[in-house]
């Protein structure tokens, strides 16, 4: 696979607009004969699909080509996030009734460009550090990377900007996002000592405390811990009660998807302290168990149940399940719900991890490591 | 970054106050948690029991098929017994829409338009002038049938001999707003906007465009009788429903003339003894057709009607735990069973009545649920619920003796009430279903190849294929 150029994003943009002025010339010369119908369908598709996708591949393809081994893919990928999710929000806000053309681009924006766009980032991505690694060099950071998280959390809170004025707004995303952190904050540390000191192995200061940074990736892979946890604890508890004959969820399948995303940020919140916060101030801290018997020192970990229930497969199949369920075996009714239901969970983790990795981790290591040395819990390796 | 500093005192502040002496804000943290359990069962109905019990029934309808491709209902190869069988089928899969039923319900309405267009069982025209009376039952029940199925498939073969059967009504007994070909477009608009699809615009062009056409004959029916004009409400309320789906906008005259409909049974309708309650009822159905239509301005009056309506009907519906019996006119369930000949049904029982158990005030219930606070009479029907979800058998409805096909007029009394909760419950979902569908598949195909390749890179990547080796 070809490195990301500017030279073959400029192609493909190129070819994508060539697509969509066939398309308009397709259009405007139909003959108002039978095939009329085909024909204005492909042209349709030309002007408002295919062309478009393909030329917001090719932008996203030429921003990833500038500077590819600085991450410039996170630029287009972020962008394809905002062009997706304002559009989308633009498309309810705005009454489009008498702008068919309006509404139409709209559409384009929302599920032809920003898809693609992300998908060439992504592309992008998977291609620059595949070469990086055969290199073997270390690519230099992005200069926003630590910005980015900021811009993609507020992101995911775009497409919420219609339901501002429901309660359920409130009680549904910032409520449990509030709490999450909230109960991360002020338990992390306490909870981790307990843990720790319960340990009947010695305990180490092996390495310096260094708390993770807060990049995109950084935040995206941490905060699907707590979501694919909350997930998780519901489908399972949701999965051994329909054995019981009974049903958790009431209403309609809309209703009973959010019931069920609803109780999933409940579960993350009460519980997604211990696969969340704790784990990443085990690996964080630097401290090592060692093993005086046996004579091996191995970084402290949560339990392996819990571990479990972050797993993939909690993760891919349970979710389909429910929301299979939930819509009474409609493959497509239960993709879309799948989807609500994820951007519902991955909205309150990602802003409870974002907030925690900014505000709580750096304090929490701290706390953590000074609470073992002045308990006399923990000795530095050579001391 | 003016922001993060405000942020950053408040996490100090809230380290200060939360880790030593935590008591405070970790009981906050637990109430809040409580009241986020606590919430998610404040709405919505069960109606896991509704789908079993429709589930069932839908079992029931398939063991009534024949293996010829008719049913074993009524006297043998009646075309009234498989439409009305075809009609419980169509009703049942608008509740669940799932494919089972659907199959049944292809099946049925294949076999009924079939014979409709040949002539079989049916006298399309009332050329020959035998048993009228039953000619015009199997004509009711086949429109129905052909609308629902035409409604909710979209078949065009369906439309086409749907709108046979509705010219030759309008032959035999004149144009009325709901036995005519526009009321045959309308009905199968109203299904198919209820099972979440979108009506044809040029059906409902057509249905507007006779409408306004036959606007005097509106008049002059729904001033005829009082259930006239509660029929003519309903149909109004579904054509400007359909219309502003389908983005027409009805005549003026149209529009002015369904308020005044919605004003003249409002204030028509009384609820003064026990026999008042069947027309009542009807009324209400009438007025929650109205307030559907919440695009329009003069709903909410009907809207408020109905509500005051159904309040009224409420506190004569049950006692303690136990659904009362109300009188019916007995064509009311007789025409639905096929072992009765229409005959004795328009002359012997034309002026009988019958107790049986009311399951459209309900049904009107949970459609108002989604326009208004309906607390108050959520009792009613939580307990229709629970009586008519009966998985194992069917509830009684009407009592023994009253008909012959008991099982059949039994289960499709509680098919249409079970079937209208679900689908008014089921209806937010199913818009969004097929306009997701309609965007994905037809206006933006590439969205799909986006969504797979990411989902394929993301899992790529998850199990280590991209980043190992």
């Amino acid at each position: 696979m070809a490195e990301p150029s500017p030279k073959t994003g400029a192609a493909v943009t190129l070819t994508g607009l060539v697509m969509a002025v066939a398309g308009i010339i397709l259009g405007q010369t139909t003959p108002p004969s039978q095939v009329s119908a085909e024909l204005a369908n492909i042209s349709y598709i030309l002007v408002y699909d295919a062309g478009p996708a393909v030329a917001s591949f090719g932008v996203g393809w030429l921003v990833s080509g500038l500077r590819p081994l600085r991450k410039y893919y996170l630029y287009s990928g972020v962008a394809a996030v905002y062009i997706s999710f304002t559009s989308f929000t633009l498309s309810i806000l705005l009454n489009f009734e008498n702008l068919p053309a309006a509404a139409s681009t709209l559409l384009t924006l929302t599920y032809s460009a920003g898809p693609s766009m992300l998908l060439s980032s992504a592309l992008a991505g998977v291609v620059v550090n595949r070469r990086v690694r055969k290199a073997g060099i270390k690519p230099s950071p992005n200069p926003h990377e630590t910005v980015l998280d900021f811009f993609i959390m507020v992101a995911l809170y775009i497409p919420l900007l219609p339901a501002l004025g429901s309660p359920l707004f409130y009680l549904r995303y910032l409520l449990p996002a509030a709490v999450t952190f909230l109960v991360w904050h002020t338990a992390a540390p306490k909870l981790a000592l307990y843990l720790l000191s319960r340990r009947k192995a010695e305990i180490v200061l092996a390495e310096p405390p260094k708390a993770e940074e807060t990049t995109l990736f950084n935040v995206l892979s941490r905060s699907y811990i707590p979501m694919a946890f909350g997930l998780g604890v519901v489908t399972t508890v949701a999965s051994v009660l329909d054995l019981l004959n009974i049903s958790l969820f009431r209403g309609g399948p809309l209703e009973a998807t959010a019931d069920a995303a609803f109780l999933a940020a409940v579960a993350t919140a009460a519980g997604s302290l211990y696969v969340g916060p704790v784990a990443w101030l085990f690996e964080d801290s630097g401290v090592r168990l060692y093993d005086r018997a046996r004579r091996i020192m191995r970084q402290p970990s949560i339990h392996s149940l819990a571990d479990e229930m972050v797993e993939i497969y909690t993760f891919i199949f349970s979710p389909i399940a429910l929301t299979f369920a939930l819509a009474d075996g409609d493959l497509a009714l239960a993709l879309i719900l799948l989807g609500l239901s994820l951007h519902l969970l991955l909205t309150i983790s990602f802003t409870a991890t974002y907030l925690y990795l900014t505000f709580s981790a750096k304090k929490h290591l701290e706390t953590l490591i000074m609470q073992l040395q002045a308990r006399n819990l923990a000795r530095p390796l050579h001391g | 970054m003016g922001c993060f500093d405000v942020f950053h005192d408040v996490g100090k502040t809230l380290k200060i106050r939360g880790l030593p002496a935590g008591l405070g804000l970790r009981a906050a943290v637990i109430a809040l948690v409580a009241v986020m359990l606590a919430m998610p069962y404040v709405y919505g109905f069960d109606t896991a029991a509704a789908r079993e019990a429709l589930r069932a029934d839908l079992t029931y309808l398939k063991n009534v098929l024949a293996e010829d491709g008719g049913v074993k209902l009524g006297p043998p190869n009646s075309l009234r017994a498989e439409a009305l069988a075809g009609l419980a089928a169509a009703r049942i899969h608008l509740g669940l829409g799932d494919v089972e039923s659907l199959q049944v319900l292809d099946r049925l309405a294949e076999r009924v338009r079939g014979r409709v267009l040949t002539g079989d069982g049916i006298d399309i025209g009332f050329k020959t002038g035998v048993d009228v009376y039953e000619n015009f039952a199997t004509h009711l029940a086949a429109f129905q049938l052909l609308a629902a199925h035409y409604g909710l498939t979209k078949d065009r073969a369906s439309r086409d001999a749907g709108l046979k059967v509705g010219e030759s009504l309008e032959a035999a007994v004149g144009w009325s707003p709901h036995n005519s070909r526009a009321g045959f477009l309308i009905l199968a608009s109203t299904y198919s906007l209820n099972s979440g699809g979108r009506p044809e615009t040029d059906d409902v062009k057509t249905a507007v465009e006779e409408f306004d056409k036959n606007f005097y004959d509106i008049v002059a029916y729904s001033t005829a009788a009082y259930p006239n004009l509660i029929q003519s409400l309903s149909m109004l309320s579904h054509l400007m429903r359909v219309a502003n789906a389908a983005g027409i906008e009805p005549t003026q005259e149209l529009a002015a003339l369904w308020t005044v409909h919605i004003d003249y049974v409002s204030n028509s309708t009384e609820v003064k003894e026990a026999s008042d309650y069947y027309l009542a009822s009807a009324a209400l159905t009438a007025l929650v057709d109205a307030a559907e239509n919440t695009h329009a301005s003069y709903s909410s009056k009907a809207l408020e009607e109905a509500l005051a309506l159904a309040e009224k009907l409420g506190k004569i519906y049950m006692v303690g735990d136990r659904i009362l019996q109300h009188t019916h006119p007995a064509a009311y369930v007789m025409l639905i069973d096929p072992a009765i000949p229409a005959e004795r049904v328009f002359n012997e029982y034309a002026d009988k009545r019958v107790e049986i158990v009311d399951l459209t005030l309900p049904a009107n219930i949970a459609r108002l649920s989604k326009l208004a606070d309906v607390s108050a009479l959520e009792k009613v029907l939580e307990l229709a619920l629970e009586r008519a979800a009966d998985v194992q058998t069917y509830y009684r409805l009407v009592p023994g003796g009253v008909t012959s096909s008991e099982e059949f007029v039994n289960r499709q009394l509680r098919i249409q009430f079970l079937s209208t909760v679900l689908a008014v419950e089921r209806a937010p979902a199913a818009r969004l279903r097929s306009d997701i569908l309609q965007i994905i598949l037809q206006t933006q195909p590439s969205f799909l190849i986006a969504a797979t390749l990411l989902i394929l890179l993301a899992v790529l990547n998850r199990v280590g294929v991209l980043t190992g080796d």
